[in-house]
């Protein structure tokens, strides 16, 4: 949950504006139903009750290598990070100096959520896909997109550029996708959703 | 419903927000008070809390029987005179006799334990008791200024909602 910081240098980085919310309140109703979780928590802006594990995690590349090993041995993993796409080719262990332009070069990283059920085919796998300011046919298309790449079991996806849904919002309108069912849940606070998208897994398991 | 107990630690004044907090999570709240709790905060305060009249004696309605077989009995703060006497099962008061006959119909129970660190140090022996025999559940106290002090608000909820759902099952 949260989003990656990619280091440009040992002062400067590339981060997003995911504050973890929609994480926390999953891992709040995951709690009260009785689940044993893990969080995999990177850059936050919500303070994480002390009932749960925790492991902190900064760049995409440390976020997969934890997953990949806690992956065989839980049943559901759920995918509510906003993970960098790209991390740097070079990084440099000082501060770059600014007194002239700067050319960075980016690489894309590894797509964590395409390795979850190579490595557990069995556990069941929810991905999230936020988009901005699409059609919602669009939106079905690119979640129904994560289903065949990356054998994803529902996704819950949304346009970020909605009212209301905003990242660092703390409410959302969103549409989780199984297949062909698309469910959409109106704008809700995200501790509702979240018992949503648990009324679904639960369902599907 | 909880029934939630508040005993004479300072932390009862933490018992008004934490019952809001309940309430916010759609649960219905009754509280029970010791007299030592009522020299600290008044029942008003958890009457309107909860909305609902405060038990600080028993009666003729046999309260302690009336409210023994609800969702949860949540002891916050409970000291160690309260944790002691549950220990052995001494039924003198209001609460500690909730407690035992809570026990007897396996009504889950959870002991928020607050107050200074050498006390809590002395009573180990009757905690250790209570979690062998699993009669209750203890939410860890924050160690923190040689005090075992009142955890978050937000712990106490999540636990009991698990705690209560747990036991549906």
């Amino acid at each position: 949950m949260g989003g990656t910081y990619e280091p440009i240098d040992s002062v400067r980085g590339i981060t997003n504006k995911s504050s973890g919310k929609m994480g926390l309140e999953l891992a709040k109703e995951a709690y009260i139903r009785g689940a044993d979780l893990t969080l995999v928590v990177a850059n936050v802006s919500v303070s994480i009750p002390s009932v749960f594990d925790v492991i902190r995690v900064e760049t995409s590349g440390e976020m997969n290598e934890v997953i990949l090993d806690l992956v065989p041995d839980f049943d559901i993993f759920i995918s509510a990070a906003a993970v960098s796409d790209f991390e740097f080719k070079q990084k440099d262990d000082k501060k770059i100096d600014s007194s002239s332009s700067l050319f960075l070069n980016l690489k894309p990283t590894t797509k964590i959520i395409r390795q979850i059920k190579k490595i557990n085919p069995n556990i069941f796998l929810v991905g999230f896909k936020a988009e901005f300011n699409i059609s919602r046919e669009e939106i079905i298309g690119c979640a129904k997109k994560q289903i065949s790449d990356a054998g994803t079991d529902l996704v819950v996806a949304n346009d970020i550029s909605r009212e209301g849904c905003h990242f660092g919002s703390d409410s959302n309108e969103v549409l989780i996708v199984d297949g062909d069912d698309v469910l959409p849940v109106l704008l809700a606070s995200k501790k509702q959703i979240a018992k949503t998208i648990f009324d679904e897994i639960s369902k599907k398991l | 419903m909880i029934i939630l107990c508040v005993t004479g630690s300072i932390a009862a004044t933490e018992s008004v927000k934490l019952a809001r907090e309940f309430i916010r999570n759609d649960v219905d709240v009754k509280c029970f008070m010791s007299d030592a709790a009522c020299e600290i905060i008044h029942p008003n305060a958890m009457e309107f809390a909860t909305g609902n009249s405060v038990v600080t004696k028993l009666t003729g309605k046999i309260e302690h029987v009336k409210y023994s077989q609800e969702d949860l009995v949540l002891v916050a703060p409970a000291t160690a005179n309260t944790i002691s006497k549950f220990a052995h099962k001494i039924a003198d008061d209001a609460i500690s006799t909730l407690l035992i006959t809570a026990y007897g119909h396996d009504t889950p129970i959870i002991f928020v334990p607050s107050m200074h660190d050498s006390m809590y140090r002395a009573i180990e022996e009757n905690i250790d008791k209570i979690k062998n025999e699993g009669s209750a559940i203890f939410i860890k106290p924050k160690m923190d200024e040689g005090k075992a002090k009142f955890p978050s608000k937000e712990d106490i909820v999540l636990e009991s909602l698990r705690t209560i759902n747990l036991n549906k099952d």
